[in-house]
């Protein structure tokens, strides 16, 4: 794979934001992680987001992230289709855990804009970025910038000015941020130049994008299969003593369930059900954990979601 | 992923059931439903036990009201 240009292949489809099982002592428990990709595999699904979002990427060392990544790709994920996140502002971290994955065959990352004490201008994240391509001194990978909302964002102007001088390892803008408004404007300013890409399932329902990162992905990845590739009325799901749903609905259904609670951990405790093993329930702090109420009626609210395998 | 030596933990005809990789290349597309895929049959067994128990947890739950605190 390390000598394939993945130049004109950016991100398509749907992307796993892949959640991380932990151990009681919350280190990363690569075999549970393992077998999760495996299972998403099996079921056609097998583009994964590794320490994004979802995945609790800011909460890991480059240690424990290339240990992960070592064990999976050795137990035969490919490496093209592993998009990693690299969630740190320390310039040398970054490059270092960039150029690490490069030579197990990952080329494609997703990096959130640095984070400082005090409110960072334009121009000083711009030089992140400029600073960071220019050490990790490779012509043959992807960079997306990931959007994680408000204060955190890279400015417009530094996404344009980066378009301008890096448009070909540049390639898109993932949009953590959950208006649909956030996403449509950026949507307005850099179509035709980068990807970008939304992760919120409801503004997928509505964006309709050609690719998407999602964590509910994790749970329903047909449904969110069909939501891309319109499908709807032809690819409705039939739950046994219920009316038939389609995709959308289901998407809308999941998200009420999840609406008032931290999403990562949402989604980790509904996949500990769904998997029948509370260890997937586990978040590594500084992530919120769910307390017992919250637990309860998670729960409870997913046995009515009344999950089929096959979504 | 390589998926030709592995085993197949799925539902077929309300029955679960654990499958090689051929025989499940077998199967009618919408004659099963994929609950999880493992890389030995051992691991797989395992699974299939260890979901058999949980079954079995429950219904005991469920008929058991002492237990459930239904009647004090």
């Amino acid at each position: 794979m390390g000598n394939v240009s993945i130049a004109n292949n950016k991100l398509c489809g749907v992307w796993i934001d892949v959640l991380n099982p932990l151990q009681p002592d919350f280190n990363i428990d690569e075999k549970r992680l393992l077998a999760h990709l495996r299972n998403l595999s099996a079921k056609g699904f097998e583009r994964f987001v590794l320490f994004g979002y979802a995945g609790e990427g800011a909460s890991f060392t480059n240690d424990e992230k290339l240990s992960a990544l070592k064990r999976v790709i050795s137990e035969g994920v490919e490496p093209s289709n592993i998009c990693l996140g690299i969630n740190t502002s320390a310039i040398v971290d970054a490059v270092t855990l960039i150029n690490k994955a490069y030579e197990k065959g990952v080329k494609r990352f997703l990096v959130t804009p640095p984070i400082y004490y005090q409110p960072l201008v334009n121009e000083s994240i711009t030089d992140f970025f400029e600073n960071l391509l220019k050490r990790v001194g490779l012509a043959d990978w992807q960079l997306y910038i990931h959007q994680l909302g408000g204060a955190a964002d890279a400015p417009e102007a530094s996404l344009a000015e980066l378009c301008r001088s890096h448009s070909e390892i540049f390639c898109g803008i993932v949009d953590q941020d959950t208006h649909v408004n956030h996403t449509m404007d950026l949507v307005k300013s850099f179509a035709g130049q980068v990807l970008v890409i939304p992760t919120h399932e409801a503004n997928i329902q509505i964006l309709r994008p050609n690719t998407a990162i999602s964590v509910m992905a994790n749970l329903i990845p047909n449904v969110l299969k069909h939501v891309l590739e319109n499908q709807g009325v032809s690819q409705a799901i039939k739950i046994a003593g219920m009316k038939i749903r389609q995709p959308d609905e289901r998407i809308s259904e999941l998200q009420k369930i999840m609406t008032n609670y931290p999403s990562t951990a949402a989604m980790k405790l509904l996949l500990s059900q769904h998997y029948r093993q509370s260890e997937w329930g586990l978040v590594r702090p500084p992530q919120g954990k769910l307390g017992n109420d919250a637990k309860e009626s998670l729960i409870k609210a997913f046995k009515s979601f009344n999950l089929t395998a096959d979504e | 992923m390589n998926f030709e030596n592995t085993w197949y933990l799925i539902e077929w005809h309300g029955r679960t059931k654990v499958v090689s990789y051929e025989e499940f290349s077998k199967l009618g597309k919408n004659e099963f439903v994929l609950i999880e895929n493992f890389a030995t049959h051992h691991e797989a067994l395992m699974e299939y036990q260890r979901l058999i128990k949980l079954e079995i947890a429950d219904a005991k739950e469920k008929l058991n009201p002492l237990k459930s605190g239904k009647i004090t």
